[in-house]
């Protein structure tokens, strides 16, 4: 006797059922006639592993890269506490030197930077210098002007360091951040009245 | 074939299904416990039962063959891979016995009612280990364990698949990190980050695909890469391939 089980009717789960099953979050009712599939399913079952397989990837991947991006300040003061007395001492010295010696005098304000970002060249982030006020240079093609857009950047965490509102006249619209940004990576986004994501820039601080 | 020279736990038996319950009419099969399996199976399945009751050798090989892949893959998944042949053989001769008693009154479940054993024999096991650790204070008492670490091996290849999809992670937008972060890392819901982040379901569905399928495409690279090498390594110590 042979037993074909399941049938070939399409009666196997949705890759979402077995994602669900995979990260342990379908309820009693859906996992028990998706387990018993799997008691006779060769196919889903390897369907299965390779979900476990890339959801324990993905998990750990997301860990280790939030980690490292927190660490990157504790490893550049953990090199400084490293760094030779001498090589200390000249440091300190030289800025001591620098703040007594220079005549000091008010420094002008830094004139904004004006960065472009253009909706062709999305995959490429803009660069802009750190420490600078930015004027973002806007690209707004294939939107419509006379409305309102939110602008929001973002920082390599998704935390966002600026919000604000633009009206553009044109297909290009300047947006005054009126601050510095540190160095990192920085996503600039630009929402629909109905908060919906119509464009994403890249910017680089260097 | 199964052996029947063990002993079973009588415990772990189900009760005897509902003879009240009957056969489920095709609607409910179709929503119910028969969701991924059709009917035609099922009278295969009963056939199957048959053949068992009457004292069939062969149909117990059958059963065996039919589901101890299966019943491996739960037990392996939910307890490791410790002990899994005594895992599986305690299993059949559970639902064995089970259908020569006749207590499987509708064969029709059968897929169920072995889902049913298997479950419980994890839920017994999970109990019994539970109890132990809170019964065993005394270390000499304690029972040796097995060592549950992964090979060196195990750890290397996990080790580089982790590395790809740090690789997939490098390659796409913060903003679809972020995504990915809320639902695999922080298990927030779908219905959750769409709303919180203005997305689609489909938009949502493309990026956990995008991301799978790129992870298994830099994996097929990966292992075209060290195939190749190892052959340029057979070619160059000149041992035939």
């Amino acid at each position: 006797m042979v037993i074909v089980m399941p049938n070939s009717l399409g009666s196997h789960p949705s890759d979402d059922e077995l994602e669900q099953y995979s990260l342990g979050r379908l309820g009693d009712e859906q996992a028990t006639p998706l387990e018993q599939h799997l008691l006779l399913c060769e196919n889903c079952r390897r369907r299965v592993e390779e979900f476990d397989e890339f959801v324990a990837a993905m998990r750990t991947a997301l860990q280790e890269t939030e980690r490292e991006q927190r660490a990157r300040p504790i490893l550049l003061l953990k090199w400084l506490a490293g760094a030779p007395k001498p090589a200390w001492a000249g440091a300190v010295a030289a800025v001591l030197a620098a703040v007594m010696l220079v005549p000091w005098r008010e420094q002008p304000p830094a004139e904004p930077f004006a960065v472009r970002l253009e909706a062709l060249r999305a995959a490429i982030s803009a660069g802009a210098p750190a420490g600078r006020p930015l004027m973002l240079e806007v690209d707004f093609t294939g939107l419509e002007t006379g409305h309102d857009y939110r602008i929001e950047v973002v920082d390599a965490f998704g935390a966002r360091v600026w919000n604000g509102s633009v009206r553009p006249g044109a297909e290009r619209a300047a947006v005054a951040l009126g601050r510095s940004l540190k160095r990192g990576q920085y996503w600039v986004r630009i929402f629909g009245s109905s908060e919906d994501l119509l464009r994403e820039f890249g910017l680089a601080v260097h | 074939m199964v052996a029947t020279g063990r002993k079973m736990t009588r415990d772990a038996i189900p009760e005897p299904e509902n003879p009240k319950a009957g056969r489920q009419d095709p609607a409910a099969e179709r929503s119910g416990e028969l969701k991924f399996a059709s009917t035609s199976d099922y009278a295969a399945l009963t056939a199957l039962v048959d053949r068992i009751k009457a004292g069939d050798e062969a149909g117990m090989a059958e059963l065996y063959a039919i589901f101890s892949k299966g019943i491996r893959f739960q037990f392996c998944r939910q307890l490791g891979p410790q002990e899994l042949d005594d895992r599986v053989h305690d299993t059949f001769l559970i639902v064995i016995e089970a259908i020569r008693r006749g207590n499987l009154r509708e064969p029709e479940r059968l897929m169920g009612f072995v889902h049913t054993v298997v479950r419980r024999q994890i839920a017994a096991h999970i109990d019994a280990a539970v109890n132990r650790r809170r019964s065993e204070t005394d270390l000499d008492s304690t029972p040796p364990v097995a060592d549950e670490r992964a090979s060196p091996e195990a750890l290397a290849i996990a080790r580089q698949k982790i590395d790809l999809m740090k690789e997939v992670l490098r390659e796409v937008s913060s903003r679809d990190r972020e995504i990915l972060t809320r639902f695999y890392l922080y298990e927030q819901s779908q219905e959750q980050i769409c709303r919180e982040m203005n997305l689609t379901e489909t938009q949502f569905r493309l990026l956990k695909s995008r991301a799978k399928a790129r992870f298994g495409e830099l994996g097929k690279k990966k292992l075209a890469r060290r195939s190749l090498a190892r052959l340029f390594m057979r070619a160059s110590s000149g041992k035939p391939d």
